[in-house]
């Protein structure tokens, strides 16, 4: 394959145009249930815990960040939760997205330097920085409300690349999650690790620790063979995982098996991975879910550009605050497609 | 979009997957990258441990310690950080390491107790014990563990 063609591959993948819709039903539901998951959480009992615990993760050893005073993590916990409710709503978008990751990596992180990391909330690190970096607030949110207001009558906002990218980036963040487990378990313990009694072994032991919600996992792990069934089909979830970025048929497959194999951890193990089950969000095509709820929804279109229609040689419409021409300007700019030609 | 863009979030993407695959690579966590390494290793039915932390009160009783109890640590994490520090101390032949870390909770625990008035017992020592089962496949065992005390402390 030559360079041109790669990087044509590359763009498509990431920046085909999409629109807005998905990413913002996603933006709304992550951050809402960030919000509410934390909501009753509280940072600021960190400043009181003893040093002799402490050993601090990479990142707090690195950047020298400290642990704040009990005031200042107060502070910090009630405008990092202000901020999820603010990127759900999409007011400030920018502003809010960039608060709630900021803040987000420290109040997350900071729990991780006594004694115990955990890895459930990696992931949701990296989401909340993609979508500060994204212009998830363009659609559904009162940003995109006051926009249309103050400027323009134009349905706006159109397709565009922007809304594409950040879900193809979430996509590899889940990816390299599951793909990394995959590899961990191969190098510590090979094929044993799926193939051995481990997993029945694994369900048993930790309901001697965990007193999981059922006692299910005691009665499976004494079915003959479910545990290397189970370990089996964990690991090629797992090592499989990243095919869900170049396969429609794999995303229908593998990311209900990974959210099935989490609930299991939970209802069966006692292993909580609610956090970065919100991720699973970005799987599903809401625009076309919110399409098909309409009365009198379209039937749904394959996902190529809009053919822009040439309008009748008339005179020039000039609206108080967006011409014509800037419209056509900016769906050429989207679309690829060269503006019409001016009727004066 | 602009060129400007495109070369961001490919950034990006590529920081999101050399990062995830040095930490494959390495078999650690720098986080948020991890190599999520959490069950890797294979369990087999054989004996095994944990630990558990209790309180004494004044009259010599013995109580568990909660999670509630522990404040935001839980015990999930107080369990392995007291063996840390404790296997420490019996390496730098420093009891005083674990010693002082377990009167520190103590004192955390009283504390706590007061400010928020719960109806906790007062405490006048904690105990760090270390379980250990036979395994069995019905977890019959569970709450009749072989228990050693590792270190303990008075206040």
């Amino acid at each position: 394959m030559s360079a041109g063609a790669a990087t044509n591959r590359w763009e498509r993948f990431w920046f085909a145009p999409m629109a807005p819709t998905t990413l913002a039903m996603c933006r709304i539901l992550f951050f809402g249930l960030l919000f509410w998951n934390y909501l009753d959480d509280r940072f600021s009992p960190w400043a009181e815990v003893s040093r002799a615990f402490w050993q601090p993760i990479w990142i707090f050893e690195k950047f020298r960040i400290p642990v704040l005073g009990a005031d200042a993590i107060f502070a910090g916990e009630i405008i990092w939760k202000v901020a999820l409710a603010m990127a759900c709503l999409g007011l400030l978008t920018r502003f809010s997205t960039t608060t709630a990751f900021v803040l987000g990596i420290y109040l997350l992180g900071l729990r991780h330097n006594w004694g115990k990391a955990s890895h459930d909330d990696a992931a949701p690190v990296w989401i909340m920085l993609i979508l500060a970096l994204s212009h998830c607030g363009d659609a559904l949110s009162l940003d995109a409300l006051l926009f249309r207001k103050r400027n323009a009558p134009e349905a706006l906002p159109l397709e565009s690349g922007e809304y594409r990218w950040p879900m193809r980036a979430v996509w590899l963040v889940l990816a390299m999650v599951f793909f990394n487990s995959a590899i961990a378990k191969l190098r510590k313990s090979g094929l044993e690790w799926a193939l051995s009694e481990n997993l029945a072994v694994l369900m048993v032991r930790l309901n001697y620790f965990n007193k999981p919600t059922t006692d299910w996992g005691i009665r499976l792990a004494n079915i003959p063979s479910f545990g290397q069934v189970m370990g089996l089909g964990a690991l090629v979830v797992e090592l499989f995982f990243p095919l869900v970025l170049f396969s429609r048929i794999a995303r229908w497959v593998l990311v209900p098996a990974a959210f099935l194999m989490q609930v299991g951890n939970k209802v069966l193990l006692g292993v909580d991975f609610t956090v970065f089950m919100f991720a699973y969000v970005f799987f599903i095509d809401w625009g076309w879910l919110v399409s098909r709820t309409r009365p009198n929804a379209p039937t749904a279109q394959p996902d190529v550009p809009a053919r822009i229609e040439e309008p009748a040689p008339r005179e020039p419409t000039v609206h108080a605050e967006a011409s014509t021409d800037d419209i056509y300007a900016r769906r050429a700019q989207v679309h690829r497609v060269p503006p019409p030609a001016s009727p004066l | 979009m602009s060129r400007f863009r495109m070369m961001l979030v490919s950034a990006l993407a590529l920081l999101i997957v050399a990062g995830h695959l040095f930490d494959a690579w390495r078999q650690q966590d720098h986080w948020p990258f991890a190599a999520y390494p959490m069950f890797a290793r294979v369990n087999k039915p054989e004996p095994f441990t944990s630990e558990e932390l209790w309180g004494v009160t004044p009259d010599g009783r013995e109580v568990p310690i909660t999670s509630a109890m522990t404040g935001i640590m839980g015990t999930n994490r107080i369990r392995p950080s007291l063996m840390r520090l404790y296997l420490t101390s019996q390496r730098a032949k420093k009891p005083e390491i674990a010693h002082d870390a377990l009167r520190g909770l103590l004192k955390d625990y009283e504390v706590r107790r007061q400010r928020e008035q719960r109806d906790w017992p007062q405490l006048a020592g904690m105990k760090f014990y270390q379980l250990r089962w036979e395994f069995d496949w019905w977890a019959k065992n569970r709450d009749t563990p072989q228990r050693t005390v590792l270190f303990e402390v008075t206040s």
